[in-house]
């Protein structure tokens, strides 16, 4: 394990990764700040630039993006309560009333330390924990692996939000089916290309990631008719006040950050939930805890309220790389896109990799330590100006986002049907979104896809076509009963909420 | 009355898992292949039938009584401008082999930014051709990325 850290922190702290976190975080803060950009998009379009560079390099150059736009997220939503990521919403419950009372500098630097302290605190559970899992995952077998895959795909739609279970789950399947156009891997028949030939090699997963997030999102501010509000232009001409923080204040959140981390990290390993679901918990339990006087202060401008969720979050995605790194399996949309870079640059994740590639395992682990470094350091700092792009119009950045997409995918293939192929799903992806159907489920299927066939096969070739494999292995037992408690929950919640209504209305 | 939203993506969705399974149907399988374990239509028919039963679960789930007023939201969007932007798109990727890169690119902004609204010819300039050349050469130029481009090409300008 030193030898691989040894090795993670030369290969991290080489000029050239070093500038790869800095341009990163730099990338990714500007299109986080953009309202409807998230993440996903930030990293689906910087995969093309990826391509040019050495595996490690560009896994650290996504994960500066991630961290990036998480914190422009943040900026946005405290500055014009505008959250451009799901995972800063609750961000701005706190955030925002700080900018209103002129505190815009000081929420701003909360946001920011508090951020680096989760990444931080996260990213050491992180260099504790992927070890420990991935040489436990060395004994998973083809059963456990195709189990873990569903539980990841049904947590993901578990996790999708009240009402949205069936819909993420029809977006699970229309993912995975969609995954299965092309070349069968084992027999080398042609599946679902209906006599195209550009089809053969299946669906390019950075065209659809580009297509349903990049392509999709800036469609829909167009259908939205979205201008920068007059929010943004009061913010930016008001100033930010001061950036620093007193003792007090220090005092006050510290213990906030601590609790909150080790909440966040833990969320963010669980596949499905994320950076979403980890700040809205801590903030909840924050109020929770909060002595009685303090209570009244959550969602009119506490320091509390505001550091719990920018803990959560940035601890989150810190986590959500664990099952990445060491099963293969992302537990998000956003680390699906990675997985699917690290498939393209021919490194399969997994328990294996930090035994086969210790450069990149590490590199990626301590890179982010280092980027939320950077994040602290220069873009706190820059946040000023770097919030003037909230001003960019949109008549110049929606072409330029079109055009950034397009080439991005037609520069890999040199194929003029994936720009056909892109703008379809892209109108599909732009319907689906307006009826309410989530897109992550969408490309986390996607991605497992092929994988997941490939160990059910190897599982019945096992098993003489029994599915009597999901039960007598202990593993895939466990995770297989894991599984179906996952399936049950938005069942039994739906059941309690039936319960209750009657009574609720008799009180009433 | 009038079919709810949610219940009719369900049945587009059941009409697209049945889509689906009939076509797994006709994948070529190996002579004898139908009696092996596991064959290239396993696990699609199996995707067919989890869509299926999905669909029909969203089908007879309880739904929001009144989808209507996000409709008329949801109408009174910029689809205008949006139909636009798609046939942009499109001509982009019709165009970009047989005009290149270059002047497909440029045209294709130019075009992107004058229908959202921008009219001020400096900003028309500067953001469209001297970008696209930017962008051109750093990918040529830089990286290697070999780009076929007759306009350039019988200028002079590239090989």
């Amino acid at each position: 394990m030193i030898e691989g850290l040894w090795i993670g922190l030369t290969t991290a702290l080489q000029p050239l990764n070093l500038l790869m976190v800095a341009i990163g975080c730099f990338a990714g803060t500007f299109i986080g700040m953009l309202p409807g950009l998230g993440p996903i998009s930030a990293i689906a379009l910087m995969i093309p630039v990826t391509y040019g560079l050495d595996p490690a390099a560009g896994l650290i150059l996504m994960a500066g993006v991630y961290y990036g736009a998480i914190f422009g997220g943040s900026t946005s939503s405290i500055l014009i309560n505008a959250p451009g990521v799901a995972g800063t919403v609750a961000t701005a419950f706190d955030g925002y009333p700080m900018a209103r009372k002129g505190f815009a500098g000081k929420a701003l630097a909360v946001a920011a330390y508090a951020s680096f302290s989760g990444g931080t605190i996260a990213a050491v559970f992180l260099l504790l924990a992927a070890p420990a899992l991935a040489s436990v995952a060395l004994s998973f077998q083809s059963p456990d692996y195709f189990a873990l895959m569903v539980l990841g795909l049904t947590a993901v739609s578990a996790f999708a939000g009240r009402g949205q279970f069936l819909k993420a789950l029809l977006m699970t399947v229309l993912g995975l089916m969609l995954a299965t156009v092309g070349q069968d891997v084992s027999s080398d028949v042609s599946r679902f290309t209906f006599g195209s030939i550009d089809l053969l090699d299946g669906i390019s997963f950075l065209l659809l990631a580009m297509a349903t997030f990049a392509l999709s999102e800036a469609l829909m501010l167009v259908l939205k008719r979205e201008r920068p509000s007059a929010e943004a232009e009061r913010a930016l001409r008001g100033g930010m006040g001061s950036l620093r923080l007193d003792r007090r204040e220090v005092r006050e959140i510290a213990p906030v950050i601590g609790r909150s981390s080790l909440l966040g990290f833990l969320i963010g390993v669980l596949p499905g939930a994320g950076a979403t679901i980890a700040s809205f918990l801590a903030y909840g339990m924050e109020r929770h805890i909060a002595p009685a006087g303090r209570k009244e202060e959550f969602g009119r401008g506490s320091l509390r309220g505001l550091a719990a969720p920018e803990t959560a979050n940035n601890a989150a995605c810190s986590g959500s790389f664990v099952p990445l790194l060491t099963l293969g399996i992302p537990g998000s949309g956003t680390t699906a896109v990675m997985l699917g870079a690290l498939i393209s640059f021919g490194i399969q994740p997994g328990p294996r990799l930090f035994v086969e590639r210790p450069d990149v395992f590490w590199s990626v682990i301590l890179s982010m330590y280092i980027g939320n470094v950077i994040l602290l350091v220069l873009n706190l700092p820059l946040i000023p100006y770097i919030a003037r792009l909230l001003a960019l119009p949109r008549r110049i950045l929606i072409p330029l986002i079109l055009f950034f997409s397009l080439t991005g995918v037609y520069l890999i293939s040199f194929n003029t049907f994936d720009i056909q192929l892109m703008v379809l799903f892209a109108v599909v992806a732009v319907v689906l979104r307006l009826a309410g159907f989530p897109m992550a489920p969408m490309i986390l299927a996607f991605v497992l896809g092929r994988l997941m066939e490939e160990n059910l096969r190897r599982s019945l070739l096992l098993w003489d076509g029994s599915l009597a494999f999901l039960w007598e292995r202990p593993i895939t037992l466990g995770i297989t009963l894991l599984t179906l408690l996952v399936l049950a929950t938005p069942l039994i919640q739906f059941l309690r909420e039936r319960r209750n209504r009657p009574v609720t209305a008799g009180k009433g | 009355m009038l079919l709810h939203r949610d219940r009719v993506w369900a049945l587009i969705f059941l009409a697209l898992s049945i889509a689906y399974g009939v076509e797994a149907q006709q994948i070529e399988l190996y002579f004898g292949g139908e009696d092996e374990t596991f064959t290239a239509r396993t696990f699609p028919t199996a995707l067919a039938w989890t869509g299926g039963i999905v669909s029909f679960l969203l089908l007879v789930s309880p739904v929001d009584p009144d989808p209507r007023p996000r409709l008329r939201e949801i109408l009174n969007y910029d689809w205008l401008r949006v139909a636009a932007l798609l046939l942009l798109m499109i001509a982009y990727g019709l165009t970009i082999q047989r005009f290149g890169f270059f002047l497909s690119t440029s045209f294709f902004l130019l075009a992107g930014y004058l229908l959202l609204g921008e009219r001020r010819p400096w900003m028309l300039f500067l953001v469209s051709f001297p970008l696209v050349a930017v962008f051109q050469f750093l990918l040529q130029g830089l990286l290697g990325i070999y780009l076929a481009d007759p306009f350039l090409a019988r200028l002079g300008i590239t090989g």
